[in-house]
């Protein structure tokens, strides 16, 4: 249950707030990535597509390609063009970067090669980041300044996570350079002005480039779910910062203690977990805070059919995981969570209900006690 | 509003066959419309793949599974089809094609992967989907679908699916000139090339479809998909009318088992509503099946009792035909008696901003409801951003014209009102009727008393005398109720892009539709053109 290449890539590049994605590809292909990207952010339309069709299998694609970049040069307002070049091209042979050059000399246009069948959408968001780093200009430090990596506009709560994160920051005195790729054009090309880049799950590639070119260094760090998630990510920050903090003092127990009869009766409750990244903090969380006991937890790169059988076989009372294990969890009458890309089925508008941080552990707390109580399948019989 | 005990509105009445309808249509309108909005807006700055409209069919029939030849991306993303946004297609299979199967072929991997696909589903079908990537590849995926099937207890279709061979550019004009000849009842079939789901219901009928023994006097339906808004209701109105006329129901196409498709053969008649029927052409072919298709004259009470007398007569069955539509005309001329008496007494006028106003839908205004129909508003400034072509627009009017001079009514047409020219028509009636969820743009401005029709009046389609009856229950309903421009929806708060309603004004969705409709002008041609 992985998205590929071309998927990831159009992931890290729609986040580039005022870029206009081209995908390079049959109508499909942008239909797809577009629909999972708009959910929760309707009005955010700035992809096209250069409608490959018959006609271009036969005579290739590069007339179509050159008509679409004059068209979005004509059409769009935008800091920067990205075209993605899809399976289609990859295999007629398409020279895009010669089509680029014959109708742009501007380096505000930039291609990926990201064929669906040539790698993973992790290895999509990697490639696409180490692209948008080639733009990146060399800046004046910014101390107590970082860059958060790995992030994607269609993230669930991408928004209220990034402030909450923000919030955790502002807290220890380190300011947000740059959230990749959540930002605009003159806020990536200032990435290099950050004391310190911190990856939260991917954009290792990127943040290597951006040490051997520009000498920022970086930390690798779990997404910060729950209360010990977060007070990792601070300890880790303060350490590479030297920053002196006692994160336990951060802790507000107030929204916990409101519920602590269902925290007591939540404990030793049987869930499964399948995800991206996403899903070994998140699993830590549950099963470390709340004493869930994790009885499969799997990720989108593995067998997904073997997922599903093994949570069968178990004794799973919830499910955390992405839209697509709703009916996994309707088959099984248990609720589910959904916590991990693509969810199609709820939107997140709000940016001050987060799940990562200190405030996203009471909130996530809260919306899984609330997603046990509010279901009552397996009750239909008791009424 | 209804005053709970008031007993204001009390319009129900008769013995029953109608009740509940409002009910279900909200069951429909609030848990599958909340979806349908966003692959319906989608469709102003792109289109979906072939391939999942061949998709769509597959997860209509119950007991077949999808296996996509392609890569894994294709997969992921084709479970969410843009017809049922509500309801991914969880059990799909790919053959998962990487760069070592481009290079090598993936026949192999195709030969193994159904197997695997038996071995975990048990399916009583494995629907075999090519992507652009095996289309490319030139793999024999027909040859290979068949060869695997005589190894297993289960049958194998292959669909041609791939995604780079979808509809083209002329496809917008050539639907709307099938429309526009279809009111005046002159239409030709086109040839609507590149659609998965006409495709995939031919590959079906002509794969899967086997000689059966006739069932005198049954019929098979082609379906628009069990989700989709007001199937239910219609589908149980065929079965009643139909069971009155003393004829069934064989099979639902292909919303249905495997079984059932395959046995699809016994029926005498299929009751086709797409416009490029190919199954039902080969069904004609290779089994004598005879067709009878529903048009857009088939709307209103006369409407769809000559549609269901036309059925009656192919399979010949007049007599029964004509007393079981009298029966039902009757019952609805009751049911209509006190809500036509109450309509009467204000003047009204419609707004429709959707993409096509079938003009039989006056008809239903005018003489099924007896509504004095004043003012017919039409935004037609949609088809010009799709660049339909000025004949087929000019067509479209000429005939849409034509059908409402055959009316015997006063009402006056104003073709892309300006908003000063729709308030003037406000002024002028009691209510404005307002299809496709305009009523949020308009309730911002307090003087147009707009009605929401848009729940019933999206269903009139649909050959059911009992959403008519509901359309008349409504409205008597509204007009009752006090006060529904005095609100401040947070919905009319917005500034909207009026050709592309519901869309917002905002420029990056202004560009990305002026994009689309640039390149898929320029670039969405067929092979050597």
């Amino acid at each position: 249950m992985d998205g590929g290449r071309f998927f990831g890539a159009f992931r890290a590049f729609s986040g580039i707030t005022d870029a206009v994605v081209l995908s390079h590809s049959p109508v499909g292909c942008n239909w797809g990535t577009g629909i999972f990207n708009n959910f929760s952010n309707q009005p955010d339309i700035r992809h096209a597509c250069t409608v490959v069709h018959e006609r271009e299998i036969v005579f290739g694609g590069e007339e179509a390609l050159k008509k679409a970049l004059a068209l979005a040069d004509e059409i769009y307002d935008r800091s920067l063009l990205v075209v993605i070049s899809g399976d289609v091209p990859s295999i007629i042979g398409d020279d895009v970067q010669a089509v680029i050059d014959s109708v742009s000399s501007d380096e505000d246009v930039l291609w990926l090669e990201a064929a669906g069948y040539s790698g993973s959408m992790r290895d999509g968001y990697e490639d696409a980041l180490l692209k948008l780093g080639s733009l990146m200009k060399e800046r004046g430090v910014v101390e107590r300044s970082v860059n958060l990596i790995g992030f994607c506009p269609d993230d669930f709560k991408v928004h209220a996570d990034i402030k909450e994160i923000t919030r955790i920051m502002e807290d220890l005195g380190v300011k947000l350079n740059c959230t990749l790729s959540i930002c605009s054009f003159e806020e990536l090309r200032a990435a290099p002005a950050a004391e310190l880049n911190v990856v939260l799950g991917q954009g290792t590639k990127l943040a290597q480039y951006m040490k051997k070119e520009f000498g920022v260094p970086y930390i690798e760090a779990d997404y910060p779910y729950g209360l010990e998630g977060s007070i990792k990510f601070v300890d880790a920050l303060c350490e590479k910062l030297d920053i002196k903090h006692d994160a336990e003092n951060s802790l507000d127990l107030e929204p916990f203690k409101r519920a602590f009869l269902h925290l007591h009766e939540i404990y030793g409750t049987t869930v499964s977990i399948i995800g991206d990244f996403h899903c070994t903090p998140m699993a830590n969380f549950l099963e470390g805070e709340l004493g869930f006991e994790i009885e499969v937890q799997s990720y989108f790169d593995r067998d997904y059919h073997s997922f599903e059988e093994d949570v069968r076989k178990s004794c799973t009372m919830m499910l955390f995981g992405s839209s697509f294990e709703r009916g996994l969890a309707k088959e099984l009458g248990i609720p589910i969570m959904r916590f991990v890309y693509p969810i199609f089925d709820q939107i997140c508008i709000c940016d001050y209900a987060p799940y990562a941080g200190f405030r996203g552990a009471a909130f996530l707390t809260e919306s899984i006690i609330n997603a046990v109580m509010g279901f009552d399948h397996k009750l239909k019989n008791i009424v | 509003m209804c005053i709970s005990g008031d007993g204001k509105d009390d319009i129900s009445g008769g013995d029953g066959v109608f009740d509940g309808i409002y009910y279900n249509l909200m069951l429909d309108r609030t848990f599958l419309g909340i979806y349908d909005s966003i692959s319906r807006s989608a469709h102003y700055h792109g289109i979906n793949c072939k391939l999942s409209g061949s998709v769509y069919v597959v997860s209509e029939i119950d007991g077949a599974v999808p296996l996509i030849h392609g890569p894994r991306s294709c997969a992921f993303h084709q479970r969410l089809s843009p017809r049922k946004l509500h309801s991914p297609v969880y059990n799909m299979a790919c053959t998962n094609l990487e760069e070592g199967d481009i290079i090598y072929g993936g026949e192999a991997k195709l030969r193994r992967s159904i197997c695997e696909v038996y071995n975990r589903y048990q399916p009583s079908l494995i629907v075999v989907l090519p992507t652009c990537i095996s289309g490319l590849m030139g793999e024999d995926v027909l040859s290979v679908a068949k060869d695997v099937e005589q190894t297993l207890p289960c049958n194998v279709v292959y669909v041609p699916s791939e995604g780079f061979a979808h509809r083209d550019r002329d496809s917008i004009d050539s639907i709307m000139q099938y429309v526009a000849t279809s009111w005046k009842k002159t239409s030709k079939e086109f040839d609507f090339r590149g659609c998965g789901q006409v495709d995939a219901l031919k590959a079906i009928a002509e794969q899967l479809m086997e000689e059966q023994d006739v069932i005198e006097n049954s019929v098979n339906l082609e379906s628009t998909g069990r989700y989709t808004y007001g199937f239910n209701l219609e589908i149980q109105e065929y079965r009643r009318i139909l069971a009155k006329m003393g004829t069934s129901i064989n099979a639902v196409i292909p919303t249905s088992t495997v079984e059932w498709i395959k046995r699809a053969p016994a029926a005498q008649l299929n009751v086709v509503r797409s416009r490029t029927p190919r199954w039902a052409d080969h069904m004609r072919d290779e089994f004598g099946i005879d067709q009878i298709k529903k048009w857009p004259h088939h709307s209103g009470i006369d409407g769809i009792g000559s549609f269901f007398l036309d059925l009656g007569s192919r399979l010949g069955l007049d007599g029964e035909a004509e007393e079981a539509i009298d029966g039902e005309k009757k019952r609805v001329s009751e049911e209509l008696a006190k809500i036509r008496q109450i309509l009467s007494a204000y003047d009204f006028a419609i707004t429709s901003q959707n993409l096509v106003f079938n003009p039989y839908r006056a008809k239903v205004y005018l003489e099924d409801l007896r509504v004095p129909l004043k003012y017919i508003c039409i935004d037609s400034r949609v088809l010009n951003r799709l660049k339909v072509s000025q004949a087929t627009r000019n067509m479209m009017i000429k005939n849409m014209n034509s059908m409402f001079e055959e009316l015997d009514s006063n009402f006056q047409v104003l073709m892309d009102p300006s908003a000063e020219e729709l308030h003037n028509v406000a002024k002028k009636v009691d209510y404005v009727l307002g299809e496709f969820i305009t009523s949020p743009v308009y309730e911002k401005a307090d003087e147009i008393p707009i009605l929401d029709v848009t729940p019933l009046s999206d269903l009139l389609y649909r050959t059911s005398f009992g959403i008519i009856v509901e359309l008349g229950r409504r409205l008597v309903r509204m007009t009752n109720s006090p006060g529904r421009n005095k609100r401040h929806l947070i919905v009319s708060r917005f500034d909207y892009d009026s050709p592309y309603y519901p869309m917002l004004k905002d420029s990056r969705i202004t560009s990305s539709i002026s994009m689309w409709h640039g390149i898929w002008r320029a670039n969405s041609m067929r092979g050597g053109s």
